[in-house]
């Protein structure tokens, strides 16, 4: 049995049944890593909210999404509590505003050990703490007592990483965790992502519109388009054998070591021109 | 921005509205038409009477030194002597501040009891029935006139139930179940309208809470969303909701007023009415200028309430905040 198995998942929005998402269908075994990539409107947060059972009130949602042999899709939103934050967490893109403004990071870490472990509050500190360190903060004493306002977004990446984390939860699912940091701070918070996924034995489901950043942290990738997906297979094949014109395109992107000084780079339109746009 | 710096230019604020508001109170109510030595005297006193009354009284000074006198006293504590029974206003006010306290006090935290877990309901909800009737019975609410609705309660828990006492006043200190009983309708009355007003606040300040990254955050945690909005959306909501409820407290104590007198409470309000319709224009100055006073110094203390709540605003300028770059 898959960790995670996804088959035939539609996702639609609003009454004109607007679809984001139509037939994907993917399998994720424990410990393994699966990158998302594909543009902005490709359906990849969408089909990560409905993993979570965290799509808004206005989503209509067919298919099966089985965690562990559970089904996720209309179970009742109690039961999904219960597994959000311990069997799977998620890492959102925006670290800036991902934290409660008004509560110290320390107890906002906590509070995930709490609802799921019922951790006594001085135990659950030296835990909390401990974790900090292991993604790398420095003075993780003086980040657990601080707001989120006086941290970097770096920082603050690395606290929700550690929300995520503390549990040992099966499942990660990182939407397009270091889009918002500076190059630098990306490469650092990738690095101790692939490092704490490692130690925790976590299975990832990793989305991106960046190939080079897939390929850092994933083996598996799978190629999303408007709504459906176009290509999956290994890191390597996909660099190699790429079979879609979008993928190659991406590829090619994503290459700029190939191209020739003074000749125009690269774009995916050269590859693919969609119909719709 | 430094806090004392703060602090010190908040109270620069207060002082200069006080000032403002005393001159703007005692221009109005000297142009009120009516002369109180009319009033006294009777519609048949002759106008050497009343002019030689008024005299007695001061009120045939230029209104400047009339406005610099009154001013002068207030700042030593003294309100000024009414002209109809020569007590001092500050003796008049004193043992119906008491009673209009309760009130504000009772129809404020009834309207926050009311308003608050119905505006987390309505925004929680706010695509299904109970979110459509609370928002349908919240706008119902604030059509309904104060005075039409006490007398509505007076009529089923009064006149038909025989629950409650209809109207009147007992002190607290003489028997405080009758206190109690007596402040129970005109309670509920002034926290119905209020709530109905607040409910539309709280509600579009929890449906940002819903819509910001840190709620999301809190159900990926697993939190249901009840839970995630009482635990991250309350503290939050309440940034926006302490302003609105500072500036909710003028319209609170003027409903107040009209409660006062639907339930002939001895509050601030009913002497306010008095006093106007006897032309007795210190009473008048002064219990305006007390209401004003006090609205001004809730409001400075919402002000700094912030502190407490929101933690960015502590901190001496981080300018480079996230929250407000991103």
């Amino acid at each position: 049995m898959s960790l995670l198995e996804v088959s035939d998942l539609t996702v639609s929005f609003g009454r004109r049944r607007v679809e984001a998402v139509r037939g994907v269908s993917f399998r994720l075994e424990a410990g393994q890593r699966l990158g998302v990539i594909g543009e902005s409107g490709s359906g990849k947060t969408v089909t990560a909210l409905a993993v979570m059972g965290l799509l808004p009130e206005n989503a209509h949602v067919s298919g099966s999404v089985r965690l562990a042999g559970t089904e996720i899709v209309g179970r009742s939103e109690s039961a999904l509590a219960g597994l959000r934050g311990d069997v799977m967490s998620m890492v959102f893109q925006e670290p800036m505003t991902a934290l409660d403004p008004t509560m110290r990071v320390g107890r906002q870490v906590a509070e995930v050990l709490r609802l799921h472990q019922g951790a006594e509050s001085g135990r659950a500190r030296d835990r909390v703490v401990a974790m900090l360190g292991e993604v790398g903060l420095a003075d993780p004493e003086r980040v657990a007592d601080a707001f989120p306002h006086q941290l970097s977004g770096g920082q603050r990446q690395r606290v929700i990483l550690a929300m995520a984390l503390i549990n040992s939860p099966d499942l990660v699912i990182c939407d397009e965790p270091t889009t918002a940091l500076d190059v630098t701070v990306q490469a650092l918070v990738l690095e101790k992502l692939d490092e704490v996924l490692t130690a925790a034995g976590a299975a990832c489901l990793f989305i991106s519109h960046d190939l080079a950043v897939v390929s850092q942290v994933c083996d598996q990738v799978m190629v999303m388009l408007d709504g459906e997906v176009v290509e999956a297979g290994t890191v390597k094949e996909l660099f190699t054998a790429a079979t879609h014109p979008y993928t190659r395109g991406l590829v090619a992107t994503s290459r700029l070591d190939l191209a020739e000084p003074g000749e125009r780079l690269p774009t995916v339109e050269d590859y693919y021109a969609g119909e719709q746009r | 921005m430094h806090l004392a710096l703060r602090i010190a230019r908040r109270f620069g604020v207060f002082l200069l509205s006080l000032l403002g508001a005393s001159l703007l109170i005692f221009l109005l109510t000297n142009a009120l038409p009516g002369d109180v030595a009319q009033v006294l005297l009777g519609t048949d006193a002759t106008p050497e009477a009343v002019a030689k009354l008024r005299a007695q009284l001061g009120l045939d000074r230029p209104l400047p030194v009339q406005y610099l006198s009154w001013l002068g006293g207030i700042l030593v504590g003294d309100f000024g002597h009414s002209h109809l029974n020569g007590q001092p206003v500050l003796a008049l006010l004193a043992p119906r501040i008491a009673v209009t306290m309760w009130l504000v006090l009772f129809g404020l935290l009834g309207s926050l009891l009311i308003a608050l877990p119905a505006g987390m309901v309505a925004a929680l909800k706010r695509r299904s029935w109970p979110g459509f009737t609370i928002s349908a019975a919240a706008q119902l609410g604030m059509a309904v006139p104060v005075f039409w609705g006490g007398i509505l309660l007076v009529l089923v828990f009064s006149v038909g139930l025989h629950w409650l006492p209809a109207n009147g006043y007992v002190p607290l200190a003489r028997n405080p179940a009758q206190w109690a009983a007596h402040l129970v309708l005109p309670s509920v009355t002034l926290a119905l309208v209020q709530a109905a007003v607040l409910i539309r606040y709280v509600r579009s300040a929890f449906i940002e809470v819903l819509n910001e990254d840190y709620f999301r955050t809190a159900r990926s945690i697993g939190w249901t969303p009840m839970r995630a909005l009482l635990r991250h959306g309350l503290r939050n909501a309440a940034i926006s909701l302490v302003t609105v409820i500072g500036l909710q407290l003028s319209s609170v104590l003027v409903g107040a007023i009209v409660v006062e007198s639907v339930y002939t409470l001895p509050g601030l309000g009913s002497m306010l009415l008095t006093a106007v319709g006897q032309r007795d224009l210190v009473v008048v100055q002064g219990t305006v200028m007390f209401l004003v006073l006090a609205v001004l110094l809730i409001s400075a203390l919402v002000d700094f309430s912030y502190l407490l709540i929101d933690p960015r605003q502590g901190a001496s300028a981080r300018s480079d905040d996230g929250r407000t770059a991103a």
